[in-house]
């Protein structure tokens, strides 16, 4: 049976608006914790291999991940790219 | 006395003198005889002489030029000597040794210093033979529409119909991963993971007036998903070169294909791939065989197959068959890694349901549904794939055989009160031993470049049995969504997952539900009222930590 209103629902959407908002908002939160994409990250390890640019390989302990046809664990991908923000932060 | 005799006599006692000295002195006279000289006595005059002659006897040698006794101060002072010299000796012995000594002393000292605490070399060899992980999938989701259907993650549930607006933060996985790895060839495995716990409870008395309140319905507690040996020699002692690595899996493991499904479309945390949300389980208990197979660093194949109990891993084995599946993956241009470029998947499942062997034996089979617990099953997919680092798109096709029951239809929360002859008549439809199953799936994600975001979506459309003219419970389901990449470890996504039981609503015949199984008394010309459900819509806030 179809319902009349059921994606169109204006709570729905006004819901999933005040998600996506919130959800944009925290991106501007400064963290102790590195988020892995920052603009400045991205400026500055465009050699290296970042999570999001790779595809899932296996979720497991640790997930494994493909980039450019090869396959690195989150724990690599989080060595290269601590150690290249390392180095983008000394200026070198 | 005559003096010739006394002479004479003198001569023999004095030769006896000489005699009994070179007697005394033997070795001292042996020794230096080359030097002597040998003396002859005249037996008559008693003149000694060096020359033999007449009347001339030997009596001894002479030695001459030997060096005067020592005097007693001499004697004194060279034993002084002697026992000095023997002194420092001694002396520089004891000297030496203490030095050895000292040295060994301060090598065992080093070597004492240096010596680790057990339990630091115990964790040092550990640490190399022993992982620990976890996975923790959490959400806050939200429904516009509540409905009856299959749950959308494992352990959470919803209300039934009239319960719009239901929200809840839910932990649907937690997963403490231990792997141990004992040699380089042999890996093992345990995994417990929560699971939520319902069911009738009574509370227990406590003294004879009161009862303790029960902790146990609607809890989350621990179960155990995996628990396997995995041995990745076989090949490799079999000289196939192609098949090294591959392994002989024993124990509770990952289920062939849904494992494998999961993985390829990424978002597991989000939403079920399509026979995991139906019926099959993610985990299996038997022993299996896996693994890519190669040719220059290039994999072709991808395979896993296995025999298993009939029951699912959180039920109780009853069978004396077994169930077997297998899934093969072909990569015909070569992949780098497990999923990448174009590939075709075909995945097949046969088994029986989980009851005894004497169940009905003997006897007629009682209805409604006589022997369909007895009736085999089985699970058919054929996918067509293609990868890359940055999207991914996948068509599946299915088909089943008593591969979908009520009880996988309402696993959410199942029809009662008003709507328990909806129930009824999904048992008569589905649970009869002759439902055959179709679907039609597809599912990928796209990486918006130079962001941490991935749009994703899946679409399944499902017919839980095609002998129905009009199913009211046929089915099409949709999630859509973003994922946020925070880092290697946390994801973020906010989705929209619906179900629409897509038929206009109608009265199903109680007659005709009963040509599947009798499950309606005197049906006559009684309808189920309503027999298609609304849609379900949802928002879900997800979250995925894997450590």
């Amino acid at each position: 049976m179809r319902t009349t209103n059921r994606f169109c629902s204006w709570r729905l959407m006004l819901a999933s608006a005040v998600m996506i908002a919130s959800a944009t908002g925290c991106a501007t939160i400064q963290s102790t914790v590195t988020p892995a994409w920052t603009p400045s990250q991205t400026a500055g390890t465009k050699q290296i291999p970042r999570v999001e640019d790779c595809a899932i390989v296996a979720i497991s302990s640790p997930t494994r991940y493909a980039c450019n046809g090869k396959v690195y664990t989150s724990f690599q991908l989080a060595k290269l790219r601590m150690d290249e923000e390392k180095k983008y932060a000394s200026g070198q | 006395m005559k003096v010739g005799r006394w002479k004479s006599s003198f001569a023999a006692v004095m030769a006896a003198t000489m005699l009994a000295t070179m007697t005394a002195y033997p070795l001292v006279g042996m020794a230096q005889s080359a030097k002597g000289i040998m003396m002859y006595e005249d037996t008559k005059t008693g003149a000694f002489y060096s020359k033999p002659g007449k009347n001339r006897i030997a009596v001894g040698t002479l030695y001459l030029g030997e060096t005067p006794a020592p005097s007693a101060a001499a004697v004194k002072e060279q034993v002084q000597s002697e026992v000095k010299k023997h002194d420092e000796e001694l002396r520089a012995e004891f000297m030496q040794n203490q030095t050895v000594l000292l040295q060994k002393n301060a090598e065992l000292s080093k070597q004492v210093a240096e010596i680790k605490p057990a339990w630091t070399d115990y964790m040092d060899n550990f640490k190399n033979k022993f992982r620990l992980g976890t996975l923790i999938y959490a959400d806050w989701r939200m429904y516009s529409h509540t409905n009856y259907m299959p749950q959308e993650l494992t352990q959470i549930n919803t209300p039934g119909i009239g319960n719009n607006w239901y929200n809840s933060f839910d932990i649907s996985r937690a997963y403490l991963n231990f792997f141990f790895f004992p040699t380089d060839d042999w890996t093992a495995r345990v995994t417990p993971n929560i699971y939520r716990q319902f069911g009738t409870v009574t509370s227990d008395s406590e003294g004879r007036n009161g009862t303790l309140p029960s902790s146990v319905d609607g809890e989350l507690t621990f179960r155990l998903k995996y628990a396997y040996l995995q041995y990745s020699k076989l090949w490799d002692k079999l000289g196939v070169d192609a098949l090294k690595g591959d392994t002989v899996t024993i124990g509770q493991a990952p289920n062939p294909l849904v494992d494998w499904e999961e993985q390829m479309y990424g978002f597991r945390y989000v939403n079920l791939t399509p026979w995991n949300y139906l019926s099959l389980s993610s985990t299996q208990q038997g022993v299996s065989v896996q693994g890519p197979v190669k040719f220059n660093d290039l994999q072709y194949i991808d395979y896993d197959a296995g025999v298993y109990n009939n029951a699912s891993f959180h039920a109780f084995e009853q069978t004396n068959t077994k169930q077997a599946m297998g899934r093969v993956s072909v990569y015909p241009f070569g992949a780098k890694w497990k999923f990448d470029g174009l590939g075709f998947t075909g995945f097949y499942d046969y088994g029986y349901g989980n009851v005894t062997a004497d169940t009905n034996a003997g006897v007629p089979a009682p209805a409604p549904f006589f022997n369909a617990p007895k009736a085999h099953f089985t699970r058919i997919s054929g996918l067509v794939h293609y990868n890359t680092d940055w999207w991914g798109l996948a068509f599946e096709y299915d088909q089943g055989h008593n591969a979908f029951t009520s009880g996988n239809l309402f696993s959410s929360v199942t029809p009662a009160g008003a709507y328990a002859n909806n129930n009824t008549l999904a048992s008569a439809l589905l649970n009869n031993g002759r439902a055959i199953e179709q679907g039609y799936d597809v599912f990928g994600h796209l990486h918006i470049p130079n962001t941490p975001l991935t749009l994703f979506g899946m679409f399944e459309w499902f017919q839980p049995n095609t002998h129905v003219d009009v199913n009211p419970f046929d089915f099409q389901r949709w999630i859509a969504g973003i994922s946020y990449q925070y880092n290697e470890f946390l994801r973020f996504s906010i989705n929209t997952q619906n179900l629409s039981y897509y038929h206009q609503n109608f009265a199903f015949s109680e007659a005709y539900a009963n040509t599947f199984a009798p499950v309606f008394t005197n049906p006559g010309s009684k309808t189920v009222p309503n027999s298609v459900f609304r849609d379900d819509h949802s928002l879900f806030l997800n979250m995925e930590f894997n450590y």
